[in-house]
């Protein structure tokens, strides 16, 4: 589709034509120098240098904490209203390893039964990327799990740093019309960016996680783990959550909210019973379901993007990339 | 679209006490579509069941649509929702969701002997198949019943002991852990009955429900009466959320109770990744 080149003050000027239309989230960047996605008023706040926002994107289109359920009642009947779908938004500046993410989480929540919630706002969401024209943070391994740095999964927009501005590729139907407004030149011939090199690391098969379920090695890594949970919440394909209720008297919301499988209470059962009493079991549970678990069950998609943010933010260093390493070469050490 | 998450609205049409700390619920649809939702649930399945403002909770399904179209649920007080529960009385508004889950294979199960061995509050979701097997009399061969309880006030169904033994090519046997003062029955764990009753493995499935602890010694033990493994069925629990297979949560290594299950062979057991 068409391309076109932007200077950065034509790109944005775009963003903030979309202000008008779409609520518009990008990273920006705060007082203390890290730089989170949110929702931007002006274009002019925006980050393009960062490698990786704290946060992922997660939370846009599946919302820490969600309402799913407005119940009004009484004593004798009861009123139950699923509440209003949010106004349509614009997803600027996204890595392609997020992007890249949507993909399990499609595979899950657009699953049968299709989720409501999910489903209409990843309808009323575009995404305009931005490629990694270097590799931006030394815990990137996009490349370990099938992704790319310019990849454009996903995305409606791609762009591509070039010397004093953007080129900006339409990549949909509703990423061309996003582009529509924008000033620059037309692309012609199209410009095809060079993609960084990122050798990939070992993504072990499936017969060598099975071969290492029962091995002390999780166990060890458990007795590092604090179960701190930030791996989990900036992860952008970490979705278990938790169902509650809030409210007292007539009104009341049903939520739905992040939760996280290294949790100590993710599992306790009513009894007290708890099927994964360890550190050890809850963080194996973790790994397995990435690497395991959700590709048995979802055609070999693999439940991580290789952004590297739980590398990065871990604070005793659990290192997923090393785990990757280590069950590779303990299945092979394994008789 | 519909929205699974949205409960089909049911009113407490009966609270009834079953066993001490356990009640039986009887839950009257009030919608046209949820009624269509349960016209015909399988023995084994199960479905949430809401305390509007302190939250939902899984139960299996404890009878079968034959038997009547409201649902029955039996709760024990145990933790936030089921308290909330406890405290609703006749004609309250409660949400349901479900039917969920699989079901015991009960169609499979026809002209085989049922052993059918239920521990506490397990006894409640094998209810559906005693009920489907003494309306379907004739499908099945010898049906051999063992219920067990920590102690008599926790025998749960205990006003249907008597139908249930009546019934042609029956035999029930029923024990408590522990005796009160008017106890007169068998006293000793549901293993002793079960190393005494003996139940013959040929032609047969074993199906049985209970605390985790007791389903491991039934079932060990049943494997030593020489049922293979995918002669005994079991259902099991784990804290669930969503039940769709969404939530993450009632996982056992990469198969979820929710969607694969409730219901499991012990050979599928035996296959788990993590196998407890």
């Amino acid at each position: 589709m068409a391309q076109r080149f932007l200077t950065k003050q034509e790109l944005l000027a775009w963003v903030d034509g979309l202000a008008r239309g779409y609520r518009v989230i990008g990273p920006v960047r705060d007082e203390g120098g890290r730089t989170f996605l949110q929702e931007i008023a002006a274009a002019a706040e925006v980050d393009l240098q960062v490698g990786r926002p704290v946060n992922s994107i997660k939370e846009f289109l599946f919302p820490a904490t969600e309402g799913i359920l407005h119940v009004r009642r009484g004593k004798k009947a009861v009123d139950l209203r699923v509440p209003d779908a949010a106004r349509p938004q614009v997803l600027f500046a996204v890595r392609p390893c997020d992007a890249a993410a949507l993909t399990s989480m499609d595979a899950l929540f657009q699953g049968e039964p299709a989720d409501l919630y999910w489903g209409r706002r990843r309808q009323d969401t575009l995404l305009v990327g931005l490629a990694c024209m270097q590799i931006p943070t030394p815990e990137c391994f996009c490349t370990t799990v099938g992704g790319s740095p310019v990849g454009t999964t996903n995305l409606d927009v791609m762009l591509y740093a070039d010397g004093a501005g953007y080129v900006a590729a339409g990549l949909t139907e509703r990423g061309a019309a996003l582009l529509e407004p924008a000033a620059g030149r037309p692309l012609d011939p199209p410009f095809v960016p060079p993609p960084p090199e990122l050798a990939p690391g070992p993504c072990p098969p499936a017969e060598a996680w099975l071969r290492l379920f029962a091995d002390r090695y999780w166990q060890r890594l458990g007795e590092r783990c604090l179960g701190c949970k930030i791996c989990t919440y900036n992860c952008p394909t970490c979705y278990c959550f938790d169902i509650r209720d809030r409210g007292a008297g007539g009104e009341v919301e049903r939520l739905r909210a992040w939760d996280a499988c290294t949790s100590k209470h993710y599992s306790v059962e009513a009894s007290g019973h708890d099927p994964r009493p360890t550190r050890g079991a809850r963080l194996r549970n973790r790994f397995y379901h990435k690497y395991y678990y959700f590709p048995w069950r979802y055609q070999g998609t693999i439940l991580c993007s290789g952004c590297g943010r739980c590398v990065a933010q871990c604070p005793v260093n659990i290192d997923l990339t090393q785990v990757l390493e280590d069950v590779a070469r303990l299945a092979g050490e394994q008789p | 679209m519909t929205n699974p998450f949205l409960p089909y609205v049911g009113t407490l049409a009966a609270v009834r006490d079953l066993a001490a700390g356990i009640k039986l619920y009887r839950v009257r649809l009030e919608d046209e579509a949820g009624r269509a939702a349960f016209a015909a649930y399988k023995p084994g399945q199960f479905a949430f069941l809401s305390a509007f403002g302190v939250g939902e909770v899984p139960f299996g399904l404890a009878g079968t649509p034959a038997r009547g179209a409201e649902l029955e649920f039996a709760v024990a007080k145990v933790g936030t929702v089921t308290a909330a529960l406890h405290n609703l009385e006749e004609g309250a508004p409660v949400g349901v969701r479900g039917p969920m889950g699989n079901s015991f294979p009960v169609d499979d199960f026809r002209g085989r002997s049922l052993v059918i061995i239920g521990a506490g509050i397990g006894l409640a979701p094998l209810r559906p198949v005693i009920q489907h097997a003494l309306d379907h009399r004739a499908d099945y061969g010898r049906i051999t019943l063992l219920v067990a309880a920590r102690a008599p006030n926790l025998l749960c169904f205990r006003d249907e002991y008597e139908q249930w033994a009546a019934a042609p090519d029956t035999e029930f046997h029923l024990t408590v852990d522990a005796a009160d003062a008017d106890w007169t029955g068998n006293v000793g764990l549901v293993t002793e009955l079960q190393a005494r009753v003996s139940p013959d493995p040929r032609n047969a499935v074993a199906i049985t429900c209970g605390p985790p602890i007791a389903i491991k010694f039934i079932t060990q033990l049943l494997q030593k009466q020489s049922f293979a493994p995918e002669q005994i069925y079991t259902t099991l629990e784990m804290k669930m959320k969503c039940g769709l297979g969404k939530c993450g949560r009632c996982n056992i290594g990469e198969r979820y109770v929710c969607v694969d299950g409730p219901v499991f062979s012990h050979a599928q057991i035996l296959e788990l990744i993590d196998s407890f």
